[in-house]
């Protein structure tokens, strides 16, 4: 009997022992520190919020635009690789300069990555205005004008610069069916036309009708981009810039791809020859190799002074086994900003549309000798086409836009076969975007 | 005198004896029973049972004899040791007036230690022989007398079936990769370990990364405090330790006090000198740059001193161990420096009630080189260039004349391309970590309730680590402006607590039950910080507050996550023949802001002793029949529960939202099922194996699925995928000889394992038709062996119209790259061939020791894989423009007519022609010539070089992946106990004193081309395992031992 009550005393023990422990388990590992580096989504839904979540949009913007334009930089004829420029090594640019881009090229893959990123950003950002109870209209606007901006910008990008197939330009929104770039287009100038509508004063209202007469010209929409533009920048608008900094986060990717720290790409020698025909068109610093490695000569003063009014800045010339090179130095440092729009390209777009559909070559060449007494360049006398090509040529450096025009003017520079002329939508959106797969 | 022998024999075949005696005398002889040989150096140590902290002992002399004197009356337990052989033991009552008692003790054989008491799960521990799971146990002490050991890891590769172990690099104190049978789950992991009841941080240090190389925690431990390791290997073995033992548990155990009478303190010196050496140099047949490959490599010097004292003292046992170890690697840069105390201590207060405790302090330094995939590393400025500069000739041309070979047409770009050699003996990374590991466990029987035992185990970790980058302002580095420099800390805290009760009972005659109730609940609190700058005004200053403000990060994080289970155990042993158990366990994990998920996993078991069952010749002495399952798995992480977290993204506008996690609040835990059985015998005590196979499936398996990258998401955390795996494992092991003056053991390890993708989910529903690597080599597909790398093969060159090898244009899919028979996904998309998985099929080891002459012991393990494959990124790399560096590649193209001597073409245009062939605008090779195309020279030279094809992602992957089958004989050494002699020449009495040589690594014999066939890529299992990029070779290590004790 004792041995009895003591075996029960003891599984009893043991069974209490058990619904203890299974009780405290889960308030146990319930009772943890709050995490200090993220926040949950429905905490965002708040007015307060408003400036973090526009940063937030801001901050992608920049990621994407230097990294974006340094690769369709050397997509098109405005940039080389050449793996006699020191430290030049990337076997995905050398394939991109060459056109022959194979849908694992990762540094492509990135690009759309981070495009699809800055679209989710910006998208999640004006659906979440929705959901915010604003007390102040303004702010509202505000958050409204920042999400819908650059939600069209990015879709301008994907439009512009991706493709489904070496000559098929569009790309894709949210993992769904592949979009064409007119219908990308299409998809962008919606959604600037939001933020036109959201703009708090005429500086932005003239913002985004130039990004939207950028967008229209890309389309080919002459006409349109000629109408958008008429409202666009004028001079002594401040251009809508990318912001960049000395942190590593946040950098002008042109210094590490495409500049003093690393000259992956290397500028056309034709802009250097620009400089050689007309010394107002931009300057040289000298630049050599010392054991091994490109030295560069001059001071952030002097580049600031030279860009104050020159629209090129070269470093060089430097030669290397026989290949003579320069660097750019548009971009000197890592925290150059970069203008996505400015009067000057507004001017631009007017010049051109004024040929293409205005027939009025007085009104075009006004508007390219604003942009070339601007940067104390002698007036033209005639403008045509050819000369507009050449003059955004220099004045859009490095911005992106060099691809675009090859395409406009049907001007490209590859005849290789099977040669692109857009940056392929690439094998991770392949694999993972059912809407793509019988593609 | 006849009578005492005859009451001696009556004493040592019952289990209890009564002598009477008074102060009086144990003496008798120690001998191994099969051949009557003396047992030297056995220990009999005699416990008083009424206070067990009483203890009276002697080691065995020559002939193996002991005698014990004065031992007061009392009653005894007296147990018997020698390594090798069964504990005899028995119970001796010496009452006062006695004289001498003789008990003599011919000790039986125990190769594979089947007596020892094992863990057989979080709360059973049984004998080896009964064991209801495969479970192996290495005994560290003894390895540790033969061969010298960096770190704990290393202790048990190739001893464990079942078991591989990869360093992550050549480097000293660098990470390690475990694969436990076919890997549970859909990526593997590795298994959890626990010192003395500890669960500690095993993983890697997080820090600054210098390419590929990471700091393993395992590395802080002393191998030379350990006395076993306990290895659990699947669910079937650790269901009850849950979700931390779906990959395997290592229990390490410590040297404890053992003293062999009160007060008797005995204490021990081991100082090991050696060298770490590389294994291998580059020849010119492996790269161009061979010379300044092979530059880097030096012998770095290993010192080690350690000293230990245990003894018993009253109520304590206790052990203090103290080690000083200075290593350097064979690559400049690269050292350890680590001192460790140890403290164990143990209480015996009554029979019923025990405690211990354990607490060991680490400091260690390990500086690492800047290595790996790194363009400040070493290896990658040595092994990828081509050394040779191109002397520009007239109008640009590159005729070239160099010594031995090939030159680089980047001309400048040869070794140290990327940086200065200078600059990268200054570039500085060093971690230093302070850790404490402390235990305490309890256990308690109390005496009015007889089979009830409570015991209790608190384990603490906290680890501080501290690794500082400098890189100095006056040197250039990619990604550097005029300097960096960056502090990076880790405070880590790791707390577990892990108790059980259990019960014992007689439920019929022949049939004992016990129950068992336990709980485990684990606390990890872990705070990073970070803060760096770059743009120093000097190099001669290198506080982070000296670089531009604006070039400035700082960064801190916090983690805390908890798990915890509860479990019910319910057990039976009929007759100590036949042992079933069952068991249930339910786990909870911390889970941001929704709610715990929780899971049950069931578990069962049963063995037989067949050699019990009558109907075995006798010379069986083991037969025992297993069977187990159990199930375990994983549950969802911390935040993969929560729909969208942002974080703060820095930028010149300000801090913005930036997407951190895009997650899934359906989330559900992760399961894996594992089928084991086994069969164990044993012949004459000195013959046997064992042998388990077992089938494990993992559903549910908790993996990352890509988002399209359009959807900006990045990964969602999923579980609808499955993993079949299944294999083999045995251990082969003999004792042929034992005398006294000659012994030989042999250990043969076979494994072979191997897995299915079963299903990545539903393919219409948006899962991929297969997920890969960031580099498409390595694939999950469904119906395919996880990480099976996937190409795609060229069948004829391609040709131009003049005949020669086409190197403008790309081979092309269908005409010369074969398409027919490739796997496709679903929607028909060529994904490529299989090609073979990174993990090899068969694995195993084959060790002998021979001990001759008495005091003379060989011993030599030599590991094996087979049916693997490695991926030689290096080569692929070199190979290719611009860099040029294989001399193979070279010749070919320059046979071929694909070198010209001009300059590249630029901007996209072809590349320049100077001659009717040249596409690659680069140097010939001097003294080879150009073949004539049409020739059948032309065209095997042609089918050659289209095997070398380093351009196009899956010819890379068909021409660049190597079966890599490899046989390294891993440990070797020649030892010399001089104890006898040494006493006998001096007359002293010293407890052991030995000599030992040593290597670890000493040779390698591969089918593959790389330096180094053991490429763990990333220690934490991920699709990529086996791709060889700038991996540093493992060291060839040779040390001399010196151990005193006395």
């Amino acid at each position: 009997m004792k041995t009895l009550l003591r075996k029960h005393l003891a599984l009893v023990s043991i069974v209490v022992a058990g619904m203890v422990c299974s009780n405290s388990c889960a308030s146990y590992v319930q009772d943890i520190a709050p995490l200090i580096d993220v926040i949950a989504d429905n905490r965002l839904n708040d007015e307060s919020q408003v400036t973090f979540l526009s940063n937030g949009v801001l901050r992608q913007f920049s990621l994407c635009y230097a990294q974006m334009t340094t690769l369709v930089g050397g997509l098109s004829d405005e940039f080389f690789f050449d793996a006699r420029v020191p430290n030049a090594t990337f076997p995905t640019f050398n394939d991109i300069d060459n056109g022959i881009i194979q849908l694992d090229n990762n540094s492509v893959n990135n690009q759309w990555l981070a495009l699809g990123n800055m679209r989710f950003t910006a998208d999640n950002f004006a659906e979440r205005i929705g959901r915010i109870n604003f007390s102040n209209p303004a702010t509202r606007s505000a958050a409204l004008y920042t999400a819908n901006l650059y939600g069209g910008i990015v879709r301008f990008w994907y439009g512009a610069y991706f493709g489904l197939e070496q000559n098929r330009g569009g790309g894709v929104i949210n993992g769904g069916p592949f979009i064409p770039s007119a219908a990308m287009f299409d998809s962008a100038i919606a959604k600037l036309r939001i933020a036109l509508d959201n703009a708090a004063n005429d500086v932005q209202r003239r913002t985004v009708n130039t990004v939207i007469a950028k967008v229209q010209l890309a389309a080919e929409r002459y006409a349109d981009a000629r109408a958008a533009a008429l409202n666009g920048l004028r001079r002594g608008d401040p251009p809508l810039n990318a912001l960049y900094d000395l942190g590593t986060t946040i950098s002008n990717q042109w210094f590490f791809d495409g500049g003093r720290n690393r000259a992956q790409f290397v500028p056309s020698i034709r802009f250097a020859q620009y400089i050689l025909a007309d010394s107002l068109e931009g300057r040289f610093f000298p630049a050599r190799i010392v054991s091994g490695s490109l030295v560069y000569t001059g001071t952030d003063a002097e580049f600031n002074a030279s860009l104050a009014t020159r629209r090129l800045l070269l470093f060089g010339p430097v030669t290397n086994q026989g290949l003579t090179f320069y660097v750019q130095g548009r971009f000197p440092n890592q925290d150059s900003p970069m203008p996505f729009v400015s009067w000057q390209e507004n001017e631009l777009i007017l010049a051109e549309t004024a040929l293409r559909v205005a027939n009025n070559p007085d009104a075009a060449l006004a508007n390219v000798n604003n942009v070339r007494t601007f940067h104390n360049l002698a007036p033209r006398t005639v403008t045509n086409l050819d000369s507009i090509y050449i003059e955004r040529d220099k004045q859009l450096f490095a911005t992106g836009m060099r691809v675009i025009d090859q395409r406009r003017f049907n001007r490209w520079h590859i005849t290789t076969p099977g040669a692109w002329r857009y940056l392929p939508i690439g094998q991770p959106e392949r694999n993972t975007n059912k809407n793509l797969r019988t593609n | 005198m006849k009578n005492t022998v005859l009451l001696a024999l009556a004493l040592f075949c019952s289990a209890v004896s009564t002598v009477l005696a008074q102060g009086a005398t144990v003496k008798g002889k120690v001998t191994d029973k099969k051949n009557g040989d003396p047992l030297q150096g056995a220990r009999v140590v005699l416990t008083l049972q009424s206070n067990p902290a009483t203890k009276y002992g002697k080691i065995a002399g020559r002939n193996g004899d002991y005698e014990i004197k004065n031992v007061p009356a009392g009653k005894y337990s007296i147990e018997v040791n020698y390594v090798g052989y069964k504990t005899a033991a028995q119970t001796v009552t010496i009452e006062s007036g006695s004289g001498e008692i003789n008990l003599d003790f011919p000790l039986v054989l125990d190769v594979r230690g089947l007596d020892e008491v094992v863990v057989t799960g979080v709360a059973s521990r049984t004998q080896k022989a009964v064991a209801e799971v495969a479970v192996s146990r290495v005994s560290a002490s003894q390895l540790t007398e033969k061969v010298a050991y960096t770190s704990a890891g290393q202790l048990l590769q190739g001893k464990v079936a079942g078991v591989t172990i990869t360093p992550a690099s050549g480097q000293v104190g660098g990470g390690l990769r475990f694969n436990v049978r076919s890997g549970a789950g859909l990526l593997g992991g590795s298994p959890t370990v626990f010192i003395d009841g500890v669960r500690v941080a095993s993983g890697n240090i997080t820090g600054y990364a210098t390419g590929g190389q990471q700091v393993s925690a395992l590395a802080d431990l002393n191998p030379n405090d350990i006395e076993d390791i306990e290895v659990l290997k699947g669910p079937a073995a650790t269901a009850l330790y849950g979700p931390q033992g779906q990959n395997g548990i290592v229990i390490i155990k410590t040297k404890r006090g053992r003293g062999i009478e009160q007060d008797q303190i005995t204490i021990g010196y081991q100082g090991i000198f050696g060298w770490n050496e590389n294994h291998r140099n580059f020849t010119p047949n492996d790269i161009e740059s061979w010379r300044e490959a092979n530059a880097i490599f030096r012998r770095g010097p290993v010192q080690q001193h350690g000293i230990n004292m245990q003894g018993s003292s009253g109520v304590f046992n206790y052990y203090v161990g103290y080690e000083n170890r200075a290593e350097q690697g064979f690559v400049i840069q690269n050292a350890l420096q680590r001192q460790s105390v140890r403290l164990n201590l143990d209480a015996v207060t009554s029979k019923n009630f025990s405690i211990s405790a354990s607490a060991n302090y680490v400091d260690n330094i390990v500086d690492r080189p800047q290595n790996d995939n790194n363009v400040i590393g070493w290896q990658g400025n040595t092994r990828l260039f081509s050394p040779y500069t191109a002397p520009v000739g007239p109008a640009g041309a590159m005729e070239l004349s160099t010594p031995n070979g090939f030159a680089n047409p980047a001309g400048r770009r040869t070794t140290y391309g990327f940086t200065d050699s200078t600059a990268i003996s200054k570039a500085e990374n060093s971690t230093r970590t302070q850790r404490f590991i402390g235990s305490a466990e309890i256990k308690y029987s109390p005496e009015f309730l007889p089979g009830f035992n409570v015991r209790g185990v608190a384990g603490y970790d906290v680890r501080n680590a501290r690794n500082e980058i400098f890189f100095p302002a006056n040197f250039s580095y990619a990604g550097v402006t005029r300097g960096r420099r960056g502090i990076f800390t880790t405070s880590a805290e790791r707390l577990n607590i892990d108790f059980n009760a259990s019960y014992e009972y007689r439920v019929t005659e022949g049939l004992q039950g016990s129950t068992t109730v336990g709980g485990q609940a684990w606390n990890e609190y872990t705070r990073t910080s970070q803060t760096e700058a770059q743009q120093f005004p000097t190099e001669l200053i290198r506080d982070v507050n000296a670089g531009l403000a604006t070039t400035r990060i700082t960064d801190e994080d916090l983690l805390n996550e908890r798990n915890a289970g509860w479990f019910v155990e319910q057990k039976f042993n009929y007759n100590s023949t036949i042992f079933f158990t069952a068991s249930l366990r339910q786990d909870f994990a911390s889970s941001y802001g929704a709610e715990a998920p929780n899971i049950f996993y069931p578990a069962a078991s049963t063995s037989v002793r067949l050699d019990k069952l009558g109907f075995l010749p006798e010379a069986i002495n083991l037969a025992k029949l297993r069977a187990a399952y159990g199930e375990n798995g994983r549950l969802p992480s911390l935040t993969a529960g929560q729909a969208f977290l942002w974080d703060a993204g820095p930028s010149p506008y300000g801090a913005g939202a930036r997407l951190n996690i895009a997650g899934n609040p359906a989330i559900q835990p992760e399961r894996t099922r594992e089928l084991e059985v086994g069969l164990e015998m044993e012949f004459d005590n000195a013959y046997g194996f064992e042998a388990s196979y077992f089938i494990q499936n993992s559903s549910q398996s908790l993996i990352n699925l890509p988002n399209p990258p359009s959807t900006g998401l990045g990964n969602r955390p999923s579980n609808v995928a499955a993993i079949d795996g299944w294999g083999f494992e045995s251990m082969f092991y003999a004792r042929p000889i034992q005398t006294a003056d000659y012994s030989l053991d042999l250990k043969l390890i076979f494994n072979y394992a191997d897995n299915k993708v079963v299903t990545l989910g539903d393919f219409d529903l948006g899962a991929p038709a297969f997920l890969t690597d960031g580099f498409t080599r390595q694939f999950l597909i469904p119906g395919q062996r996880r990480g099976q790398f996937m190409g795609l093969r060229q069948t004829t060159p391609r040709l131009r119209a003049d005949g020669y090898y086409d190197w403008t244009n790309l081979p092309r899919v269908g005409i010369e790259i074969d398409t027919a028979g490739v796997v496709r996904t679903p929607a028909g998309v060529i994904v490529g061939f299989p090609i073979g998985s990174g993990v090899p099929l068969y694995t195993g080891s084959l060790s002998i020791e021979f001990r001759f002459l008495r005091d003379f012991t060989i011993y030599a393990l030599a590991e094996y894989a087979l049916g693997g494959y490695v991926y030689n990124g290096s080569l692929q790399f070199s190979t290719q423009s611009p860099y040029f560096n294989n001399p193979r590649f070279n010749r070919l193209a320059t046979q071929l007519g694909l070198f010209g001597s001009g300059v590249a073409a630029t901007n996209g245009a072809a590349a320049q022609e100077r001659g009717p062939a040249a596409q690659i605008a680069v140097g010939r090779v001097p003294g080879v010539n150009v073949l004539t195309p049409g020739t059948p020279e032309y065209q095997q030279a042609a089918l050659e070089f289209m095997r070398l094809e380093p351009r196009v992602a899956s010819l890379q992957v068909a021409n660049y992946a190597e079966r890599a089958d490899w046989l390294r004989i891993r440990e070797i050494s020649l030892r010399f106990n001089a104890t006898r002699i040494f006493n006998e020449i001096t007359g002293l009495n010293m407890k052991s004193l030995s000599f030992t040589a040593t290597s670890n690594n000493f040779m390698l014999f591969t089918t593959y081309s790389g330096p180094e066939v053991e490429i763990s890529g990333n220690p934490a299992n991920a699709i990529s395992s086996s791709q060889d990029f700038l991996t540093l070779m493992q060291a060839r290590v040779y040390n001399f031992i010196v151990s005193v004790g006395f």
